[in-house]
């Protein structure tokens, strides 16, 4: 019996679906408890009505099979057991099943199955004739009926049982017991037996329920724990998130500071690159003063009026020109007079028209430089396929003077190289910023052979290698891993932006700068690396 | 107040489902109790009825219904009886068919207990050998000594179906025990063997 009610009953607690929608209040142990016992009822609800089903329909096919028909001669008629088992079993049956379907888990429920259930058993045993074999119906729908874990069923089963055996074991004993004679002892000998079995039920109802309050006190304290814990999980979880967004926002400060950096330094090296024009240019402009200045001079020292006091003597002798030519003192000197001045007016238009080409060549240099500068200073962040080749050479147009000025010489390595796919200005940036640093560290360097070896090579992962390489005044070690940083500089008037910045520039364009050097006075190589444009490596 | 007037709907449908088992019970017991009619039994054993042999010992003839749901208790009360008395009686079944039907009609599980328990059987057609004794309800016993005798006529079951002690299988008992027995006739519960014979 213990054993048919604990497989009857879970261990765990399953809610009604209406509690389980307010499970996100927390219940009070007193409310899960209220809500496990209407679990348990409803379930022992929904066992009866098929139990009380499947009762009937047995008692009616028992009815047809034993009782088939009532016989009156050679005629028939269905016999009344079968009414009964209908009509009868239908009765005990339907009500409670009814209260099941409309009041689930009531109390008037649970006690109309209880008459009803053992009303079954006093029908059973009536039309059995009282076979005691019936009586153990009685018992198990005791049983059954335990399963409620409700012990106000069991008092309701045993008076009706009690009532039934006493009244028929007195007026008709052989519908209950099967034998027409008895005594009432007989009937207290049964209830006695019915009352051992609910002694027995009744205490398995009360430690059941002890243990469903055990069980909910059990799950109110781990609803708690997890309260707790799901509480702690959220404060972490908002701690957290600020922390992530607190985190963002220093990464967007980061960002905006990092484009400011990099606007800033790129705004510095189009100052440095202006600061260098307006240098070169202004060098130009030393030479075309100077060539203008030279001109003039020349101009106001011509001997041209010379010429012009030649003629006017010659006008001025022309009635009789042959005698002035060959007696007079200075008609006899003129004529070696204008021979010398002819060849002094030759030399002076060939020294004119040299200073004069030497102008226009330096004009000329002007608007090379500022054509460049025009160039270099157009929007930046277009990307386009450039000739390796070109960006340096522009890059060493911007410095060339200066080399010359400092008598360094430029030696050039370039490999064959696909192009690159960058943003041109970037590039230059870079370039011109890489080509100032070897030039200074040739200027500071006492090195009597000044060069920079200018090499372009296309390297074995599909990448473009720009390479100046110094023989200045070289790089210390510790300095090496410093050099790229923010502020970091070795030079007096210099800031610290333009190998930083430069770096952040070829990693934009998913390139990279890097520094090598062995040591001071051992010179130094700066090298950019670039991605080759696509279209050119797949070719 | 809604709550309150659902439940006192179905505190009066409780109280009405209450009163139909009540009821319903009454009906069953009513028909339980309704005893089948019978006549009086003639004092000595009727000539169509009259053993060929000289009666040695009391004779028992019961009327039975081959198909009577009922008659099954009577039946079994009958092997109680036989029992008890250690061979102290013949006993003739008297098994009802209609006339006319052959005795097929007779076959069920009363005849084959009946040749178990070594009955004579004897068909009786429209029950007319029943009636001779006075039973006209499926069950009816008539009890005759050795002297021929009638010492009793009745029901050897409390009520339809019902096996177990009741007065007239004790009396029965009694009478073949030769203690004479407190009751002579008692009510027979059963099948109708004649139409004539409605409880």
């Amino acid at each position: 019996m213990t054993t048919m009610i604990t497989r009857l009953v879970p261990a765990a607690v399953t809610l009604p679906t209406s509690v389980a929608a307010e499970s996100t209040k927390r219940l009070t142990a007193d409310e899960l408890y209220s809500a496990y016992e209407d679990t348990v009822y409803r379930r022992t609800d929904r066992f009866f009505f098929v139990l009380m089903a499947v009762q009937w329909l047995v008692g009616i096919l028992f009815a047809v099979v034993v009782s088939p028909r009532a016989w009156n001669g050679a005629t028939s008629s269905v016999h009344p057991h079968i009414y009964a088992a209908i009509g009868l079993g239908g009765l005990f049956s339907f009500f409670p099943m009814l209260l099941i379907w409309r009041l689930p888990g009531k109390a008037v429920t649970r006690q109309a199955v209880a008459v009803g259930q053992v009303c079954f058993s006093s029908l059973l045993i009536h039309l059995t004739g009282g076979r005691i074999e019936t009586h153990f119906h009685v018992f198990g729908s005791l049983a059954f009926l335990a399963c409620y874990r409700d012990w106000k069923v069991l008092p309701t089963a045993t008076i009706i049982v009690a009532v039934d055996h006493l009244v028929r074991g007195m007026w008709y004993p052989e519908s209950v017991y099967g034998i027409a004679f008895t005594t009432p002892w007989r009937s207290l000998e049964h209830a006695g037996w019915v009352i051992f079995e609910d002694v027995v039920l009744v205490w398995s109802c009360f430690v059941s329920r002890r243990e469903m309050r055990n069980i909910c006190e059990q799950q109110f304290q781990n609803q708690e724990l997890l309260d707790g814990l799901e509480n702690r999980v959220h404060e972490r979880t908002r701690d957290l998130e600020a922390e992530v967004a607190e985190r963002r926002r220093a990464e967007e400060e980061l960002k905006t500071l990092t484009a400011r950096m990099v606007e800033t330094s790129r705004q510095a090296g189009m100052a440095e690159v202006a600061t260098g024009v307006l240098h070169n240019v202004g060098n130009v402009l030393n030479s075309v003063n100077l060539s203008a200045t030279l001109i003039r001079e020349r101009l106001q020292q011509s001997r041209l009026s010379h010429l012009t006091k030649s003629i006017a003597l010659l006008r001025e002798n022309e009635p009789n020109l042959p005698a002035f030519l060959a007696t007079d003192p200075r008609g006899r000197q003129l004529p070696q007079f204008l021979g010398r001045l002819s060849e002094h007016l030759v030399e002076e238009n060939k020294s004119l028209a040299d200073e004069a080409e030497s102008l226009d060549k330096n004009v000329q240099h002007i608007r090379q430089i500022v054509a460049m500068q025009q160039s270099f200073s157009r929007v930046f962040g277009v990307t386009e396929s450039q000739q390796p080749e070109r960006l340096m050479e522009d890059a060493v147009q911007f410095n060339l003077t200066a080399f010359d000025r400092h008598g360094i010489k430029l030696v050039r390595q370039y490999a064959p190289t696909p192009l690159v796919l960058v943003d041109r200005h970037k590039v230059l940036q870079i370039l011109i910023n890489l080509l100032r640093n070897a030039k200074q560290a040739l200027r500071d360097s006492e090195s009597v052979e000044k060069q920079i070896t200018l090499r372009i090579a296309a390297t074995d992962d599909g990448r473009i290698r720009f390479a100046v390489t110094d023989n200045g005044v070289g790089i210390r070690p510790e300095n090496l891993t410093k050099i790229f940083g923010h502020g970091f500089t070795t030079k007096k008037d210099g800031h610290g932006f333009g190998l930083h910045s430069g770096a952040l520039a070829a990693k934009e364009m998913e390139g990279s700068l890097s520094v090598q050097s062995d040591g001071p006075g051992a010179g130094s190589t700066f090298t950019l690396e670039l991605p080759a444009a696509a279209r050119e490596l797949a070719a | 107040m809604r709550l309150l007037e659902i439940q006192r709907f179905w505190l009066i449908a409780l109280l009405i489902w209450l009163g139909g088992i009540a009821l319903g019970y009454a009906w069953l017991f009513r028909y339980s109790f309704a005893a089948g009619k019978a006549m009086t039994a003639p004092l000595a054993i009727p000539a169509s009825l009259a053993p060929a042999e000289p009666l040695t010992r009391a004779h028992l003839f019961i009327a039975l219904h081959p198909r009577c749901p009922c008659s099954r208790a009577t039946v079994r009360e009958l092997a109680k009886i036989l029992s008890h008395s250690a061979g102290a009686t013949e006993v003739t079944v008297l098994m009802y068919k209609p006339a006319g039907a052959s005795d097929t009609w007779l076959e069920g599980a009363l005849l084959d207990e009946c040749r178990r328990m070594k009955c004579r059987i004897r068909p009786d057609p429209d029950g007319r050998l029943a009636a001779s004794v006075g039973s006209l309800t499926s069950g009816g016993v008539a009890l005759y000594g050795g002297d021929g005798k009638l010492r009793y006529q009745g029901g050897i079951t409390a009520s339809r179906g019902h096996e177990g002690d009741n007065v007239g299988e004790n009396a029965v008992i009694e009478i073949l025990r030769g203690n004479g027995g407190s009751h002579r006739s008692m009510p027979v519960f059963g099948c109708p063997i004649q139409k004539d014979a409605k409880q």
